[in-house]
């Protein structure tokens, strides 16, 4: 399901700290790990690299903003070994003649390994179902239509049922459109303040229930993307313990901003979902701490210059994320004590190639190296110029963070060294 | 004072001044205070009132200025904001005074040019001179702005002209209610220093009833925000029969007579609309002059005290 660039696998030694304290030398020849031994000197924090389930690389179609090649350097940047992109790009990745040309495209450019996920509807129309069989087998990752939420239910249920043919995932984008309406952010008292018009967290989480209604009915696993409310959170624990087979992930920015950042009217805090209130943020980042929601996605959404260059009103949604993902949690969660680095690691590696049924990155013998060496005393400013990707619509612009990604193996090559 | 992008921007003490600079610019003769400065006012939305009063402000003081509506403009030809603004900025204004439907275009303005930039109003964002206008309306009627109680009845959630106010008032320890349809009442607006209610009958408390224009361009297609504007009328409709005598009467205008206002208490006694349009006058040459020639206001306050 995944591919990149052919490629040599690289053979070297790693030194580095083990979360716990122990320091270690790893030995990868010819792209495996082949030894881990106590030693060496080195202070940077070595663990598997990171898996990213949510990322838009913008090709076909606006490869203004991103390209294959672009997207998945950022992502090596970032200490990620896999990532899946989505499909809604014009054209949508609804057919099997369009997944074949972007794979083949990935088997020259892609830096690490990408997976590309299909569309759930045709052109994202939310009338009738993809060729999904015909997908899976040509490589889809999993099936999501992404950016808009699957309006039927009965079409949800059909491509449930269906999901016993594929195999694959299916990724919900919750959102219930008579709720959401026009909303541009959180309908709260900065939406009140500012006059723009809300997008209530109701208009999220009826439909996070809907569709763990519909999981449970057809006994088919769902994984939900970008949860951003508290009642969100609280549906999905009640389906899980009621042994619903659900996964979630939650942003960075979802996980680190509320919509008080808003009040600046920059456009690089305008996101779909948009961020909420500070009770949110806590329920989020109890989840994540529990495990209701396992897995830390990026949403990296590239848009141009121009673009996000106009009146909040006017911009697009979505930010970058790729490259700043683990800083900006490891400074703003794990540096406060707010949650602890080995559960960051894992939501971030373990926890998304789980859920989605991705190869799981392993610090053990044997295995492919998969593996990022971080140096947690690392302090560095996010610029506009200093992104891999084409695209500098972060949310971090000026930022001071903490920890920085020193090398990625993906898939027993090295990627990324600073 | 850089720029007037919102009443939140602003301390009590920033009011009680520009209140005080317009006082003193009340009367007839032209001021020579701009002369030789550039006021530019765009208007990517149509506007009788604030675009008239602005141009006649301008030249009051003696400005050059020069009025662009987006219709006929390059924006019909799908130029940027960035551009337009870029294009604009070479002139060397030293104002631009900017309408535009998108929340944050003059606050994007701003970031993309060295002028002052006085927001005349963006979505339902802010409209500051109107809010400054009518606490000037309201000292001239009824004396004194501390402790009067304001309602503020209609279609708050569509209203830069609510949001605004509201701010307003509560810097000059004003008391603010606001009165609406449940869906035209935003969720979280109390936050701003306001009560909130659903019930007309609030408006007996009041010495002002502020009535706020049924934005009908702004409503979607079946958005249901209330059942019809008739109903809304019946039910919030500003009428004689609702007023105590004496109590005062605001309309930011437009007006729509007989949906929010019924035309005899537009037309009564007790109306401030005119006076609201002459304030907008006073009010923004004090914004243009408290702007530009800051210093020499100061100065000039101090004599005449």
């Amino acid at each position: 399901m995944l591919v990149c660039r052919n490629g040599r696998s690289d053979s070297l030694t790693l030194e580095g700290r083990l979360v716990g304290e122990r320091r270690v030398i790893v030995t990868v020849e010819e792209g495996v790990i082949a030894r881990i031994e106590p030693g060496g000197s080195s202070d940077a924090v070595l663990a598997p690299a990171f898996v990213d389930p949510h990322v838009h690389l913008r090709t076909p179609g606006r490869e203004d903003e991103e390209t294959i090649a672009s997207g998945t350097a950022a992502a090596a940047a970032g200490g990620y070994c896999a990532i899946l992109a989505m499909p809604n790009t014009d054209p949508v990745v609804d057919s099997a003649p369009v997944l074949r040309g972007l794979r083949e495209t990935a088997r020259r450019e892609a830096v690490i390994p990408v997976g590309f996920m299909a569309a759930i509807s045709r052109s994202l129309g939310g009338e009738e179902l993809t060729e999904m069989g015909e997908l899976a087998d040509a490589g889809a990752a999993a099936f999501t239509d992404d950016g808009r939420p699957v309006v039927s239910a009965g079409l949800l249920q059909r491509a449930l049922q269906y999901g016993a043919v594929t195999g694959r995932p299916l990724s919900l984008h919750c959102e219930e459109p008579t709720l959401s309406r026009d909303g541009h952010v959180h309908d709260g008292a900065v939406s009140a303040e500012l006059g723009l018009a809300g997008y209530p967290s109701v208009g999220e989480s009826t439909m996070v229930e809907r569709d763990l209604a519909l999981a449970a009915y057809e006994e088919r696993p769902v994984h939900l993307m970008h949860l951003s409310a508290r009642e969100s959170v609280e549906a999905l624990a009640r389906a899980r313990d009621a042994g619903v087979s659900a996964t979630a992930e939650v942003t960075p920015h979802h996980l680190v901003l509320t919509d008080d950042a808003v009040r600046s009217l920059d456009p690089n805090t305008k996101m779909n979902p948009p961020l909420r209130a500070e009770r949110d943020r806590h329920a989020l980042l109890d989840a994540l701490r529990d495990g209701t929601i396992g897995c830390v996605a990026t949403d990296h959404a590239p848009h141009s210059r121009e673009e996000k260059d106009v009146p909040f009103e006017a911009a697009p949604f979505g930010v970058t994320g790729l490259e700043t993902a683990f800083a900006a949690l490891y400074t703003h969660l794990v540096v406060p004590g707010l949650l602890s680095l080995e559960t960051l690691l894992e939501r971030m590696s373990v926890g998304p190639a789980r859920a989605l049924g991705l190869p799981e990155p392993k610090l053990e013998v044997g295995a492919r190296a998969n593996l990022v060496l971080l140096d947690l005393k690392a302090e560095w400013t996010v610029t506009a110029e200093g992104f891999r990707s084409r695209s500098a619509n972060s949310w971090l612009l000026g930022e001071r963070l903490h920890g920085a990604v020193v090398k990625t193996v993906a898939d027993g090559r090295v990627v990324h060294a600073a | 004072m850089k720029h007037l992008l919102s009443i939140g921007d602003l301390t009590r003490a920033d009011v009680e001044r520009l209140l005080e600079t317009a006082r003193s610019l009340d009367g007839p003769e032209p001021l020579p205070v701009l002369r030789g400065k550039l006021v530019l006012n765009v208007f990517y939305e149509s506007s009788t009132r604030t675009s008239s009063s602005f141009e006649l402000a301008a030249k009051r003081l003696s400005a050059s200025t020069l009025t662009i509506k987006s219709s006929g403009s390059s924006a019909d030809k799908g130029e940027s904001l960035k551009d337009t603004v870029l294009t604009l900025a070479a002139y060397e204004p030293d104002v631009i005074v900017i309408r535009h439907p998108q929340i944050g275009a003059p606050a994007f303005v701003a970031r993309h040019t060295a002028a002052h930039v006085v927001n005349a109003g963006d979505g339902k964002h802010q409209h500051p001179t109107q809010a400054l206008l009518d606490l000037y309306a309201m000292r001239k009627a009824l004396g004194g702005l501390e402790g009067l109680h304001v309602a503020i009845v209609g279609d708050v959630l569509h209203s830069r002209v609510a949001r605004s106010l509201v701010q307003a008032l509560g810097l000059v320890s004003a008391h603010t209610t606001l009165i609406a349809p449940p869906a035209l009442l935003p969720r979280g607006i109390e936050a701003l220093g306001c009560e909130t209610t659903t019930e007309l009958d609030a408006i007996g408390a009041a010495d002002v009833v502020y009535v706020l224009r049924m934005q009908r361009e702004r409503m979607l297609a079946g958005a249901s925000y209330v059942p019809s504007l008739r109903e809304y009328t019946a039910r919030w409709g500003i009428t004689p029969e609702r007023l105590r005598p004496g109590q005062k009467v605001m309309h930011p205008g437009p007006l729509n007579r007989g949906v929010e206002i019924d035309a005899r208490v537009a037309d009564g006694p007790d109306s401030l609309v005119l006076e609201q349009v002459r304030a907008g006058l006073v009010v923004r040459m004090a914004v243009l002059h408290d702007l530009v020639a800051a210093g020499a206001a100061a100065a000039r306050l101090g004599a005449v005290a």
